[in-house]
C-alpha cells in the first residue's frame, strides 16, 4: 500500500474558493492570537499554584512548629499561630486566582472550539449541494454562524486576572 | 496562516478521545445500554471528526461519521450494541489510532487506509431506513436561545422604590435569568423608574406575565435589548456562557467541549468487574472509606503533557479545611485566654484538633500532584480482553482501590511493571479453561489488582488464581544456572530467584510476553523508584505479586533516633512500644538471633548496626524499639531516642542509589542528611536465615 | 464599635475567611453567596456594611451596588467591593455605580479591618 504525500493542510478541504480562504485566514489568526494567550494563562496558573502551594506549606509548617512548643507558653505561642495562619489566609486567596484564570481560558478554549467546530460544518456545506436549499441558502446559513463564532473568539479579551503587577492588596476609597 | 503548530495538541486530544471511547465501549451492555455512556462516545467521535477536518484528515472525519451515526442508532435502538458491533467499532478505534499515529510522525496521510474499516461500518450506519438520514449540521433550537430584555418598571407618581416588592421583583427575575444591570431614576413629575436588564433564555411573553401578575399590567415595559448594557467583553469574560448558546449533536446537549470529557466516577472505592468474553459489566459499589479528596477532575489542561491536572475541587475542599482550621484557631485562642494553663485537657483538645487539621490541609496541598490509580488501571481491560482472546483462556479482571492516589511521576513509571504482570499473569499463570475444569478450578480464571495506602507505602498487589511458580522448576533452572543456593532457603527467596535477567522456565517462547523477561525488568524499574517487589505464590493455586512503593512526597511521622552515633528517621507507623531492657532480659537463643523481653514473651532483637553496616561503637545498653510490619514484630536496639518529628521523605534512588534497609532520606533542619528506615526490609532480612542485606537482594541496582 | 457587615461571595472559603477576620474584630457579620442572594438579605434586615465580590452568577457585584443604591434605605450605607479585578475602568465603573470603595484581593486582614473601621465611621 503506497502512502501518498499528502501535507496536511486546512485550505486542504475545499480549495478554489476565495471567500472561504479568507474566512479561514482571519479563524486561524484568532485561533493562533487565542491559543498562545490560553497556554500563556496556563502556565500563569501553574506558577501561582506553585508559589502558593510553597507559601502555604511554610505557613503550616511555622504554625505547627509553635502548635508544638504550646506547652511551655501558652499565650505566646497561641498568639504566633494566630499571626501565621492569617498570613497563611491571605496566601489561600490565590485560589480565587487560579478559578477566575481558569474560568476565563476555559471560555476562550470554547470559543475556540466552536469556531472549529462551525468552520467543519461550513465547510461540509460547500462541499453537499442540496437539492432543497435555493441559492446555497445552507451555504449562506453556515457562513453565518462561522462567523458568529469568530466574532466571539476575537472579543475574548486580556485576562483580567494578574496577581503581580498592578493592584494586588490595594485600596481605593472613592 | 499556519495551524501546524497546534497539531501537537490535535493528536494528544484525539487520543485522549479514543481512549474514552474505548473505555465506554468495552463496558456497554448489549441488553441495556447505558445512555450515558453512548452520549459519550457520541461526543468523542464528534470532537476527533471536527478537529480531523480542519487539518485535511478527512478520511477520519468520515469514519468518526460513521461512528456517529452507529451511536445513533444505538440511543435509538435501532441497533443493539452486540460483541461483534463492539469489537469492529474497537479496531475502528484502533485503526485510527494508528493513523493519527502515522500523521503525527511522518506527516502525510494516505486517504485510503481506512477504506476496508469504511466499507465494514457502511451496512451498520445504515440500520436505521426508516428515518431520514441523520442531518450533518446540527441545529440549533429556538429554545434555549438567550435574548437580552429591558425591562421598565414605572412607579406610580410620588411614590418611591420602597413602594415596590423588591425582594420578590428580584427572586422573579432572577429565577428566569441573570439581571445584568440596574438603573434607577427620578424620571419627569417626581415618578420613579426602575429599569433592569435581563439576560433569559425565556420567551419574551413569559417575562411579561411574570411582571405584570407581580406588579400591574400599567407599571411594568418589556423590551428587546440587543447590545449589552455594558462595555462588551466584560461581563462574561469570567462566568463563561453555559447552556443556551448552541446545542452541537444529535442528542441536544448543550455543548461541546474540553471539559465534558472527563468520566466521573464519585468518591465510594469502586470495583469493576470486566468480563472477557462479552462486552458486560457489573460494577459492585463499595461505601468503604471515601477518598478524602473527590475525585472529579473537571478541569483539564490539555497543552502540556507535564501540566499540573489542576483538580478545582480540591483547591475547594483545600479552602474548606483552611477555614475549619481558622475557626479551631480561635477556640484555641479563646481557650488559651481563658485557662492560661498548659494542662488544661480542654486546651490540649483544641491543640490536637488544630494539628490534624494542618495535617489534612498538607495532605490535600499535596494530593493537587497526586493522581488516581484507575488512570493506569483504566488501560487494563481492554489488555485482558485482547490477551485472553488471543490465548484463548477465560479471564475476568477485578480491580480495587483504583482511587488510591499517587505521585503524577510514579503513575506513569508503574505503567509498564504493571502490565507486564498483567500479561504474566495471563500468559503463564493462568491456566486454559479444560486444565482448569481438570484441576477442579472455575472455567474463569481471575486477575485481581488492589491498591492501598500502607503506612508511608504505597501497596499494589496483582494476584490470580493460576498455577503458581514452580518451585522445584525454579530452583532446577537455577542449578543449570550456577546459581548458588543456600539449603534452608525459603519460598520467598526462591520466587526472587526468578527475577534475574534472562531466567526463564516457559517450555516455548511465548510471542506474548517474552521470554520471562518481565520479571527482571519489573524488579529493577520498580527498584529504580525506591520500591520493592513481593512475590507469594502456591503451586496450583495461584500468585500474588506486591510492589510496594515509598510516597515521594510524603509527610513522615517519624522518631529520630540515634545508631552508632548516627540520625535515623525511623517511622511512627511501625513503632508499637519502645523499652529500656534491664540486664537479664536480653537473652541468646543458641546460634541464633538474640532476644528481648517484652512483658511476657521475647521478641527478636535485631542487630542494626550490622544489618545496616554502620561503623561506630555498638553499646549494650540502649533502647529497644518494637516495631511491627506484616503481621511481624521484632525489636530495633538503638542508642538514643533523639524526639519525634515530621519529615519529608526525599526517595533516595533519585540521589543516590537504592540502599537495602533505608527507605529514603530526608533534610532535618540543622541541614543533615538523616536516613529513614525501611522497617519491612530490616524485618525480612533480619527474620530470615539469611544474614545481612545482601542475600536477599542479588542483583545490585545499576544507576 | 460592632456593626452588622453583609459579606457577598460566591467562594465559601473566601466568606468564611472575611467572617472570621470580621468577627475576630468584634464584628457581625450576614453572608450571601451571590448577587441575588445579598440583595435578597439585604432587603430583610438592614446592615451597617456591605462588601462584595465583583464576578458571581445570578448578579455582579457592580449591579449589586446599583440595586442597592436604588433603594431609599440603601442610599448611604458603605459598599465595599473586595475583588481580584483591578483595572482602572472597572474602579471607575465601581465609582459610578455609587461604590464606597474598591479593594483588590488578596486582602491583607488587618487593613481591611482599617478600612471597615474608616467607612463605617467606627472606632
Amino acid at each position: 500500500m503506497t502512502r501518498q504525500r499528502t501535507p496536511v493542510d486546512v485550505s486542504a478541504a475545499s480549495a478554489g474558493s476565495q471567500d472561504l480562504g479568507r474566512l479561514v485566514g482571519r479563524a486561524g489568526a484568532a485561533l493562533n492570537v487565542q491559543c498562545r494567550a490560553a497556554h500563556q494563562e496556563l502556565t500563569q496558573t501553574q506558577l501561582l499554584l506553585a508559589d502558593a502551594t510553597r507559601k502555604l506549606l511554610d505557613s503550616f509548617h511555622a504554625a505547627n512548629h509553635a502548635l508544638a512548643s504550646l506547652g511551655a507558653q501558652v499565650d505566646d505561642a497561641a498568639t504566633r499561630v494566630g499571626q501565621n495562619l492569617l498570613a497563611a489566609s491571605q496566601h489561600m486567596q490565590f485560589s480565587d486566582l487560579v478559578r477566575q484564570l481558569l474560568a476565563t481560558t476555559e471560555q476562550r478554549v470554547d470559543r475556540l472550539l466552536l469556531v472549529s467546530q462551525r468552520l467543519q460544518e461550513l465547510i461540509r456545506a460547500m462541499d453537499t449541494p442540496r437539492a432543497d436549499a435555493p441559492g446555497n441558502a445552507h451555504v449562506t446559513e453556515e457562513k453565518r454562524a462561522f462567523l458568529e463564532a469568530v466574532a466571539a473568539l476575537e472579543s475574548c479579551g486580556d485576562s483580567r486576572v494578574r496577581q503581580r503587577d498592578t493592584g494586588a492588596g490595594s485600596v481605593d476609597l472613592f | 496562516m499556519d495551524l501546524s503548530r497546534f497539531l501537537p495538541m490535535f493528536f494528544q486530544e484525539s487520543e485522549e478521545h479514543l481512549a474514552a471511547m474505548e473505555g465506554h465501549l468495552l463496558r456497554l451492555d448489549p441488553a441495556s445500554p447505558d445512555a450515558e455512556a453512548l452520549h459519550s462516545i457520541f461526543r468523542a467521535a464528534h470532537s476527533i471528526k471536527g478537529n480531523s477536518t480542519i487539518f485535511g484528515a478527512t478520511h477520519l472525519a468520515e469514519v468518526m461519521h460513521q461512528i456517529e451515526s452507529i451511536l445513533d442508532h444505538m440511543r435509538k435502538e435501532v441497533l443493539r450494541p452486540t460483541s461483534d458491533v463492539i469489537s469492529l467499532l474497537l479496531e475502528t478505534c484502533d485503526a485510527v489510532r494508528e493513523e493519527l499515529r502515522h500523521l503525527r510522525d511522518s506527516g502525510d496521510t494516505d486517504q485510503t487506509a481506512l477504506q476496508p474499516l469504511y466499507e465494514r461500518l457502511q451496512p451498520l450506519t445504515q440500520a436505521d431506513a426508516q428515518h431520514k438520514s441523520v442531518p450533518d449540521v446540527p441545529v440549533e433550537p429556538s429554545a434555549g436561545r438567550s435574548e437580552r430584555f429591558r425591562i421598565e418598571v414605572q412607579l406610580p407618581p410620588s411614590r418611591d422604590m420602597s413602594m415596590l416588592p423588591l425582594a420578590e421583583l428580584y427572586a422573579e427575575l432572577g429565577a428566569l435569568g441573570r439581571i445584568e444591570d440596574v438603573q434607577a431614576s427620578d424620571g419627569a413629575n417626581g415618578a420613579a423608574q426602575l429599569t433592569l436588564f435581563l439576560l433569559t433564555s425565556e420567551r419574551q411573553e413569559t417575562v411579561r406575565t411574570k411582571l405584570v401578575s407581580l406588579l400591574g399590567t400599567k407599571s411594568v415595559r418589556v423590551e428587546h435589548n440587543q447590545p449589552a448594557p455594558r462595555a462588551a467583553a466584560g461581563e462574561d469574560t469570567v462566568r463563561p456562557a453555559r447552556a443556551g448558546d448552541s446545542a452541537f449533536g444529535f442528542f441536544g446537549e448543550e455543548r461541546s467541549s474540553l471539559g465534558s470529557l472527563a468520566s466521573s466516577s464519585g468518591s465510594i472505592m469502586r470495583t469493576t468487574v470486566f468480563d472477557s468474553t462479552t462486552a458486560g459489566r457489573r460494577a459492585v459499589d463499595h461505601d468503604s472509606s471515601p477518598s478524602m479528596l473527590g475525585r472529579r477532575a473537571t478541569d483539564r489542561m490539555f497543552f502540556d503533557r507535564s501540566s499540573i491536572r489542576v483538580d478545582v475541587d480540591k483547591v475547594d475542599r483545600l479552602l474548606n479545611l483552611a477555614g475549619e482550621l481558622v475557626i479551631a484557631q480561635s477556640i484555641l485562642a479563646e481557650a488559651a485566654q481563658r485557662s492560661g494553663a498548659a494542662n488544661d485537657a480542654g486546651l490540649r483538645d483544641s491543640v490536637a484538633h488544630v494539628a490534624r487539621q494542618t495535617r489534612e490541609l498538607q495532605e490535600a496541598v499535596m494530593g493537587i500532584r497526586l493522581l488516581p490509580l484507575d488512570y493506569l488501571f483504566s488501560r487494563l481491560p481492554r489488555l485482558v480482553r485482547d490477551l485472553a482472546q488471543k490465548l484463548s483462556k477465560d479471564v475476568e479482571l477485578t480491580t480495587h482501590g483504583g482511587d488510591t492516589e499517587l505521585d503524577k511521576e510514579m503513575i506513569e513509571k508503574l505503567a509498564d511493571p504493571l502490565m507486564h504482570l498483567v500479561r504474566n499473569s495471563l500468559d503463564h499463570g493462568i491456566e486454559p479453561p479444560a486444565a482448569r475444569e481438570a484441576a477442579g478450578k472455575r472455567r474463569r480464571g481471575t486477575v485481581q489488582i488492589r491498591a492501598s495506602h500502607q503506612g508511608g507505602s504505597i501497596l499494589v498487589e496483582v494476584q490470580d488464581d493460576g498455577a503458581g511458580f514452580d518451585r522445584d522448576r525454579i530452583l532446577r533452572t537455577a542449578e543449570q544456572r550456577g546459581t548458588p543456593l543456600h539449603p534452608d532457603i525459603s519460598d520467598e527467596q526462591v520466587w526472587q530467584l526468578a527475577f534475574a535477567p534472562g531466567f526463564s522456565t516457559a517450555d516455548t517462547v511465548s510471542d506474548v510476553s517474552g521470554r520471562g523477561v518481565g520479571m527482571d525488568v519489573v524488579n529493577r524499574n520498580i527498584r529504580a523508584l525506591g520500591g520493592s517487589v513481593e512475590v507469594r505464590s502456591q503451586r496450583g493455586q495461584g500468585t500474588t505479586i506486591a510492589l510496594r512503593l515509598p510516597l515521594t512526597l510524603a509527610i513522615l511521622d517519624g522518631m529520630s533516633v540515634e545508631i552508632g552515633g548516627e540520625s535515623f528517621i525511623l517511622p511512627l507507623s511501625f513503632i508499637a512500644e519502645a523499652l529500656v531492657p534491664q540486664s537479664g532480659q536480653v537473652k541468646s537463643i543458641t546460634g541464633g538471633p538474640r532476644v528481648v523481653q517484652v512483658r511476657e514473651s521475647y521478641v527478636p532483637l535485631l542487630d542494626l548496626q550490622a544489618l545496616l553496616h554502620i561503623q561506630g561503637a555498638s553499646t549494650e545498653t540502649g533502647i529497644a524499639i518494637v516495631v511491627e510490619a506484616d503481621g511481624r514484630q521484632a525489636a530495633l536496639g538503638v542508642d538514643r531516642l533523639l524526639g519525634q518529628q515530621q519529615v519529608v521523605i526525599k526517595s533516595l534512588e533519585a540521589n543516590y542509589r537504592h540502599v537495602p534497609g533505608i527507605a529514603g532520606a530526608t533534610v532535618l533542619g540543622s541541614g543533615r542528611v538523616a536516613l529513614i528506615l525501611d522497617v519491612n526490609a530490616l524485618l525480612r532480612a533480619g527474620l530470615a536465615p539469611v544474614k545481612g542485606m545482601e542475600e536477599l537482594a542479588p542483583e545490585p541496582v545499576e544507576r | 464599635m460592632r456593626k452588622l457587615v453583609l459579606t457577598v461571595d460566591d467562594s465559601a472559603a473566601i466568606r468564611e475567611m472575611l467572617s472570621y477576620v470580621l468577627k475576630s474584630a468584634g464584628h457581625k457579620v450576614i453572608e450571601a453567596e451571590d448577587g441575588m442572594d445579598g440583595l435578597q438579605k439585604a432587603l430583610s434586615k438592614q446592615v451597617d456594611l456591605v462588601i462584595t465580590d465583583q464576578s458571581m452568577p445570578k448578579m455582579d457585584g457592580i449591579t449589586l451596588v446599583k440595586a442597592l443604591r436604588a433603594l431609599p434605605q440603601y442610599k448611604k450605607v458603605p459598599i465595599l467591593l473586595l475583588t481580584t479585578e483591578s483595572s482602572d475602568s472597572m474602579k471607575d465603573e465601581g465609582r459610578t455605580a455609587g461604590a464606597t470603595g474598591w479593594l483588590v484581593k488578596p486582602f491583607d486582614p488587618t487593613k481591611l479591618i482599617e478600612v471597615v473601621d474608616k467607612v463605617t465611621g467606627g472606632r
